[in-house]
C-alpha cells in the first residue's frame, strides 16, 4: 500500500511548513518595538546591565547569524532561557503543555463523539424535529463563544447545581501518579489511581466542554450537509435498491464518503482549539500554557514566545498530517492517485 | 402471451408539491410485464419514464410527494411494504441497472464489498465467503477475467464498461423475477452501449427475469424487446409488439420518436420534435401531446386509451392506421 509514500510526502510538507514558521515567528518577534532586555531587567537596571543581557541573548549580532544559532539549539532540544521565568523554555512548556494538550484532547474527543453522530442523526431524518433541534443547539454552540460557554457551564453546573468541581485540573490532596506522558488521566489509568482518574475526569469535564462546543457545532452542520449531499447520490439508491438497511447506509455506506470533507475541516477546528484553550484555561484555572502564553506575549520574552509558538505549530502540523492520513485511508481516490 | 403478469402498475399517480403549485408527474400509468418478457417504456427525458420505475422499486418517498395507484409483485401489493416489507422483495425480486456505472458506485467501498453486500442483503443466509466466490463466480460468467483483482479494486480504477457489468451483475446475481433497467449504457459510448444490452438480454434469458427498460431511444428497443410502451407526459400514449409499432406506429408522438431517430440507409436527417415536455404544474388540457402535435385539431379533447387492433392501444383520436 502506498499508504506510506503518502505519509512521508505529506511528513516532508509538514518540516517545510514548520521551517517557514520558525523563520516567521522568529523574524516578527525581534521586529517587535522595545528592547526585551530592558523589559527584562527592569526600569532600575544599569546600562551595563542591560548591554550584558544583550550580549547574553546575543541581541548583537545579525539577524541571521541569531537564526542559525537558533536552529543548531533547537536541534539540541534547546528554545534558550524565558526571560520571564529565567528557565529554560522548553522546561516551561514541557511542564505546562501536556494539562493544554489533554484538554484539548478531550474537547476534541467530544467534538467527534458527540457532533458527528448529531450530523448523522439530523442527516438521517432530514427537515424532521431532531434535524431542527440539532441545527438550533449547532448554531448555539458555534455563535458563542469559548469563553462565555466556559462561564455559563461553570456557573450552572459547577456553583448552581455544583455537579462538577468549579476549577483546577484536580483535587488538592488527590495521590497523583509518576509522570509518563504527562496527561494526567492516562498516568493516573497506567498507575491504577482509580480514585484520580475519576476525580480529573470530572475536572476536566466542564473545560473540555466549553472548549468543544464550537467544533461540536460544526462538526454537527458539516456532517450533516455532506451526509445530505451523499444521500442524494445514486449509490445511496443502489444501496437501497439492493435492501441494504438504513442503518448500514446511515453509518457505512453514506458516513465515510461525507466524512471525507468534514474530517479536514474538524482537523482545523482542533488546532484552533489550542488556540481557544488560552481563554478557557483562564476561566476554569487550568495548569496549562495560556498563563505562561500570555504572560511571554506581554513581556516581550523573545525566546518564549518563539517556542510557544513552534509548540503550537508543530502540534497544529502532526494533528493535520494525523487527519490527512485519516482521509486517504477513507478515500481510496488520494491513496490510489499516483497509479 | 398474457399469462399472469409478474408485475403490474395500475393507474399511478404521482404529485409533488413544489413552490411553483402541485407537479402532476404521473398521470395514470398502467402497464405490465408477462414473466419473462422483456419490454421498453420509451419517452423524452421527463416524461416520468424513471419515475414510474423507482416507484416501482419503492425509491421514490420524498415527503413532498403523494402516489395513489396500485403496483403489485406476483400479487404483493408493493406500495404498502414498509421498509422490512422492502428488504424482502429488493434486490431478490425485482432489481435494478442503474443508468450511470460512474455514479452508482460507491467511490470510497470496493466493488467487492458492495457486490458481497448485495448478495448478502438479497440471501441473508449467505457467509462473507461463500458471497465473494459468487461475486468471483458471476463476474467471471460476465465474462470478467481477473474477477480477483476487479473485486479489490474501486469504481474509479475501473473503466466504465466494466463498471456497467458489475452493475448487471449485481442485479441479476439474486436471480430476480424483474429488473428494472433506467438506461444503462446510455452514460457510456454506443458500441458499450450495445454490448450492455446484448449481455443483459443473454443474462436475463438465462435467469428467466422480466425486463423493464427505460429509454428515450427508440433505436434501441427494436432488437431488445418484444413489447413498448411509449409515454408522454405522465401518461402511456402507446402500446404495441415491438415490431408493430415500428411498422405502424398510430400515435403522433410515437411516430415523431421514431423520425427523430438517426439511420444509416435513406434519405433526410433524423427530425428533432418541437417545442418540449410541458410544465407539470399546469398541464394543457385534454392530451398533453396537443401544443406540440402537427395533426392537433379542435376535436382532439381527453382522449380514451383505445386499442384499434388486439394487442395495439393508442391514446389518440385521430386514426393513423395504414
Amino acid at each position: 500500500m502506498n499508504l506510506w509514500r503518502y505519509f512521508l510526502g505529506r511528513l516532508l510538507g509538514s518540516l517545510l511548513v514548520l521551517f517557514g514558521v520558525s523563520i516567521l515567528i522568529f523574524g516578527v518577534a525581534r521586529l517587535i518595538p522595545g528592547d526585551p532586555a530592558r523589559i527584562a531587567l527592569g526600569p532600575m537596571a544599569t546600562a551595563e546591565q542591560v548591554e550584558m543581557m544583550r550580549e547574553r541573548l546575543r541581541l548583537n549580532e545579525p539577524v541571521v547569524v541569531q537564526y542559525g544559532e537558533f536552529v543548531r539549539d533547537l536541534f539540541r532540544g534547546d528554545l534558550g532561557i524565558s526571560l520571564y521565568t529565567k528557565r529554560p523554555v522548553t522546561s516551561d512548556i514541557l511542564s505546562t503543555l501536556p494539562a493544554t494538550f489533554e484538554l484539548v484532547i478531550a474537547a476534541a474527543l467530544i467534538m467527534t463523539l458527540i457532533g458527528v453522530p448529531l450530523g448523522i442523526v439530523a442527516a438521517r431524518y432530514r427537515n424532521s424535529g431532531v434535524d431542527r433541534a440539532a441545527n438550533l443547539a449547532a448554531l448555539l454552540g458555534v455563535v458563542t463563544p469559548s469563553f462565555v460557554w466556559a462561564i455559563f457551564l461553570m456557573l450552572v453546573f459547577a456553583f448552581a447545581l455544583d455537579i462538577f468541581p468549579i476549577a483546577g485540573r484536580v483535587s488538592r490532596g488527590a495521590e497523583l501518579p509518576p509522570t509518563v506522558t504527562g496527561l494526567l488521566i492516562l498516568d493516573s489509568a497506567i498507575a491504577g489511581l482509580w480514585p484520580t482518574v475519576f476525580d480529573a475526569l470530572r475536572h476536566i469535564v466542564l473545560p473540555a466542554f466549553a472548549l468543544a462546543m464550537g467544533g461540536l457545532g460544526t462538526a454537527a452542520r458539516l456532517t450533516r450537509a455532506n451526509m445530505s449531499e451523499v444521500y442524494d447520490r445514486q449509490y445511496i439508491q443502489l444501496a437501497r435498491a439492493f435492501a441494504y438497511t438504513e442503518r448500514e447506509i446511515a453509518y457505512k455506506y453514506a458516513l465515510r464518503p461525507a466524512m471525507v470533507p468534514t474530517l479536514t475541516i474538524l482537523g482545523l477546528d482542533f488546532a484552533i482549539m489550542l488556540g481557544n484553550a488560552f481563554l478557557v484555561e483562564m476561566v476554569f484555572a487550568w495548569p496549562g500554557m495560556a498563563r505562561y502564553g500570555v504572560e511571554v506575549i506581554i513581556r516581550k520574552d523573545l525566546n518564549g514566545i518563539v517556542g510557544t509558538v513552534l509548540v503550537i505549530s508543530a502540534f497544529f502540523l502532526i494533528i493535520n498530517m494525523i487527519i490527512d492520513i485519516v482521509v486517504a485511508y477513507m478515500n481510496p481516490r488520494i491513496r490510489y492517485r499516483d497509479q | 402471451m398474457n399469462a399472469d403478469p409478474i408485475l403490474t402498475v395500475e393507474d399511478l399517480h404521482l404529485r409533488i408539491r413544489q413552490f411553483e403549485g402541485e407537479a402532476h408527474i404521473l398521470n395514470g400509468v398502467s402497464l405490465h410485464l408477462g414473466a419473462g418478457e422483456r419490454v421498453a417504456l420509451v419517452g423524452e427525458s421527463g416524461c416520468g419514464k424513471s419515475s414510474t420505475a423507482l416507484i416501482a422499486m419503492g425509491l421514490m418517498n420524498g415527503g413532498n410527494m403523494s402516489i395513489d395507484g396500485r403496483v403489485t409483485l406476483e400479487g404483493t401489493d408493493l406500495l404498502g411494504l414498509g421498509e422490512r416489507g422492502w428488504r424482502n422483495v429488493r434486490g431478490r425480486q425485482i432489481s435494478m441497472v442503474f443508468q450511470d456505472p460512474g455514479a452508482a458506485l460507491n467511490p470510497v467501498f470496493t466493488v467487492g464489498d458492495q457486490l458481497v453486500t448485495a448478495i448478502r442483503r438479497g440471501d441473508p443466509g449467505t457467509s462473507r465467503a461463500e458471497a465473494h466466490e459468487r461475486a468471483a463466480e458471476a463476474l467471471r460468467h460476465v465474462h470478467i477475467v481477473d474477477a480477483e483483482r476487479v473485486l479489490a479494486s474501486y469504481p474509479f480504477q475501473l473503466s466504465g464498461g466494466l463498471n456497467q457489468r458489475i452493475l448487471i451483475t449485481m442485479a441479476l446475481v439474486n436471480r430476480p423475477r424483474v429488473v428494472v433497467a433506467d438506461e444503462p449504457g446510455s452514460a457510456l459510448d454506443v458500441t458499450v452501449q450495445e454490448q450492455t444490452l446484448r449481455l443483459m438480454k443473454a443474462l436475463t434469458d438465462e435467469v428467466g427475469a422480466a425486463v423493464l427498460l427505460i429509454t428515450h431511444n427508440l433505436g434501441v428497443v427494436r432488437t431488445f424487446a418484444q413489447r413498448v410502451y411509449v409515454m408522454y407526459s405522465g401518461t402511456i400514449v402507446e402500446e404495441a409488439e415491438t415490431a408493430r409499432l415500428f411498422e405502424a406506429p398510430r400515435h403522433p408522438y410515437t411516430q415523431a420518436l421514431l423520425a427523430a431517430v438517426p439511420r444509416l440507409t435513406g434519405e433526410g436527417l433524423p427530425q428533432p420534435i418541437p417545442g418540449q415536455v410541458p410544465d407539470y404544474t399546469d398541464p394543457p388540457v385534454g392530451c398533453r401531446f396537443q401544443p406540440r402535435c402537427p395533426h392537433a385539431r379542435a376535436a382532439c379533447g381527453n382522449p380514451p386509451f383505445a386499442e384499434p387492433e388486439p394487442g395495439h392501444r393508442v391514446r389518440c383520436v385521430l386514426d393513423f392506421s395504414g
